[in-house]
């Protein structure tokens, strides 16, 4: 039954079992033993093995003595053989001349490898086929590479259209652009279509383009390898507009000129992101604008009020002018008795108080609405001239004013003039009690800001009422006391607030009283 | 020698509390007054025309009905006749701007209505100034 080419290949020795060996030229033998990646066999017309070269051996664990006259089934694996693959591989190679397949085979111990076949008919001299020769090569490793690095490709595919992360590689050398599936979908190309660069310009909405192509420029400028980041609208085959992030690494061949040779990006579809910031944009800016309109209402308003309260302040002097006048000129008649003389210096009095407060209410209106005129302004030198008018209206007291020199701002010198005025005759009025006094102005930093104080020795009031120290009217001490209005410290605040500064005070009760403020331009 | 001055005013308190204040400073004028700024003017043209003596000054108002102190002294200014009588202010208001418009047209004094009677001492003493300023015709 064995042909001419059907004879078994072994490193036996001549003059072995086998007749035909020495049939098999040397040299022939030689090469397909060399051939140890290789298992080279052979088998009969009916598919039993009929010769099994030593890679074969290696490769399927069978030896030449186990496996000669066994059936070919025998490397094939149960799937493949229920599917009759083990006999139409050798039917199909008989029709085509020739079959290479890449499939599953079994070693002796059932361990699968994963292996390229080539198989032919072997045939006689006369044509007649007289069995099949077959060729195997185990490619069990390169295909767990292979199927390894399929694998966490497929991962990363998966993760970026799972996160709506479309990828994009333009070889600008040969002008190929890939686009990943998601990509495609994202610039609205349909599957198969081509893609070109162009085409895909071509989908941006013509206003976002400039804008690439400077944010391409300028990172081709600077030869950078850092991403490029660019927002941009695209518009899709149904007129719908879609608002994509771009973020593109390019990479750049030294001997080439100054672009890049090639840019790959992701792309992500932001349209409902962009949407919403556009959204609240709108909500922004509409708040804004009544944030606005109300604050302009609110100045007006409170403008009108100052207006409102320096007209009827002023319309409430002229009565009590009158009030005054007409009691003095019957005191001065002579013609009351001593109970009546009591009761109109009384009501001359009452009326003088009136006159007094309406004058401050006069001077709170127009320290809030004068504007405001900053210029260098010597504090320390402004307190010296008023400390020289304290003295002299009152020489006979014996106050010590110990005055920083040189404390320069910025600020409005009427107004600054008048909150240091105040201060300084609160300090001297609630000093006036004690038989001597210190009266001092100064600056230091508290908490990194620089501030300015003027600090008396004097009467001092109790923290607990320090919250109604700067409201209009409030007063701490009895007018018996210490008469007064209760609007300086409210005029002060107001003049210090206007000059976006703060102001504050530490007191105790028979022990003095400092007056902390900050100006705006200082300390920032 | 006849001393007239004529005194431009709505309000009567004021009027009254002024004279009471000229009489305690001795100062008794022939004073001839006028309830606005028009009827001063009516009263000044008047007087011109039958040849009858015009004041040596004025004391006016500011805030008046019909024709006021500054519309008053404006006109006043523009008529030939009338410009070289001296005008003073007394007035209860305190705004920085009415004084300095009076004093622009050529007012002689400016002067807060006086919550003191004794403060009448130094009105009397500018009025008396701008009559010295202007003998009587």
């Amino acid at each position: 039954m064995r042909g001419r080419f059907s004879g078994r290949i072994s490193n036996r020795p001549a003059g072995g079992r086998h007749k035909t060996f020495r049939r098999i030229p040397e040299f022939h033998r030689l090469v397909v033993e060399s051939l140890t990646d290789y298992a080279v066999l052979t088998a009969d017309k009916d598919l039993k093995i009929s010769s099994w070269s030593g890679g074969a051996a290696t490769m399927f664990g069978y030896k030449e003595s186990e496996i000669i006259g066994q059936s070919l089934s025998l490397l094939f694996t149960p799937e493949d053989i229920a599917l009759k693959i083990d006999k139409s591989e050798f039917a199909d190679a008989l029709k085509k001349g020739r079959m290479d397949d890449e499939r599953w085979h079994v070693r002796k111990d059932g361990r699968k490898l994963w292996c390229y076949g080539l198989s032919f008919p072997l045939k006689d001299a006369s044509g007649t086929v007289r069995g099949f020769v077959k060729l195997i090569r185990d490619d069990t490793q390169r295909k767990a590479k292979d199927d390894s690095l399929r694998e966490s490709e497929e991962r990363v595919r998966l993760a970026a259209e799972l996160t709506g992360l479309g990828t994009w590689d333009h070889d600008i050398a040969t002008g190929a652009l890939k686009l990943s599936r998601h990509a495609r979908r994202l610039f609205g190309f349909k599957k198969n279509a081509r893609t070109s660069y162009k085409q895909l310009f071509a989908a941006i909405v013509p206003e976002d383009r400039a804008e690439i192509s400077k944010s391409f420029q300028a990172s081709w400028k600077k030869k950078g390898d850092d991403a490029i980041l660019m927002e941009y609208r695209v518009t899709m085959e149904d007129g719908a507009v879609r608002w994509i992030r771009t973020m593109a690494k390019p990479f750049y061949d030294p001997k080439a000129g100054k672009e890049p040779v090639r840019i790959i990006g992701t792309v992500v579809d932001i349209t409902d992101r962009k949407k919403s910031e556009l959204d609240s944009a709108k909500v922004n800016t509409e708040l804004e604008k009544r944030v606005k309109e109300r604050t302009t209402s609110l100045t007006n308003a409170n403008k009108e009020l100052e207006t409102f309260a320096y007209s009827a302040s002023h319309d409430l002097r002229a009565p009590l002018r009158k009030i005054e006048a007409f009691s003095q000129a019957i005191l001065q008649g002579g013609k009351l008795d001593a109970g009546d003389e009591q009761y109109f210096s009384r009501i001359r009095a009452a009326a003088g108080h009136m006159d007094h407060l309406i004058d401050e209410i006069l001077n709170l209106s127009r320290v809030t609405q004068q504007p405001i005129a900053p210029v260098s302004v010597d504090l320390g030198a402004l307190v010296g001239r008023i400390a020289a008018e304290l003295k002299q209206s009152a020489p006979s007291r014996k106050v010590k004013f110990v005055i920083e020199r040189g404390v320069k701002v910025h600020g409005d010198r009427d107004l600054l003039s008048i909150a240091l005025r105040n201060l300084l005759e609160n300090a001297w009025k609630f000093t006036s009690k004690h038989a001597e006094a210190r009266i001092e102005f100064g600056s230091k930093l508290i908490e990194g800001q620089k501030s300015y104080f003027v600090r008396d020795d004097g009467a001092g009031f109790d923290m607990q009422m320090a919250g109604k120290l700067f409201g209009d009217f409030q007063r701490l001490h009895q007018e018996d006391d210490f008469p007064g209005t209760g609007i300086g410290l409210g005029m002060v605040e107001r003049i210090i607030r206007r000059h976006k500064g703060r102001i504050w005070a530490d007191a105790h009760v028979e022990g003095g009283a400092t007056f902390f403020f900050t100006l705006y331009s200082e300390g920032k | 020698m006849r001393q007239i001055l004529l005194f431009v005013d709505d309000d009567h308190d004021d009027v009254q509390l002024t004279l009471l204040g000229f009489s305690q400073q001795g100062f008794k004028p022939e004073v001839i007054l006028a309830r606005d700024g028009k009827e001063a003017l009516d009263r000044l043209i008047t007087d011109y025309s039958a040849s009858r003596p015009l004041p040596q000054a004025i004391l006016t108002d500011l805030k008046m009905p019909r024709v006021d102190g500054l519309q008053f002294v404006r006109l006043l200014k523009e008529d030939p006749r009338l410009r070289d009588i001296p005008v003073g202010f007394l007035t209860s208001s305190g705004s920085e701007a009415d004084k300095t418009e009076a004093l622009r047209m050529g007012a002689c004094f400016y002067m807060l209505k006086p919550s003191n009677l004794d403060d009448y001492a130094e009105l009397v003493k500018l009025i008396q100034e701008m009559m010295r300023s202007r003998p009587p015709k």
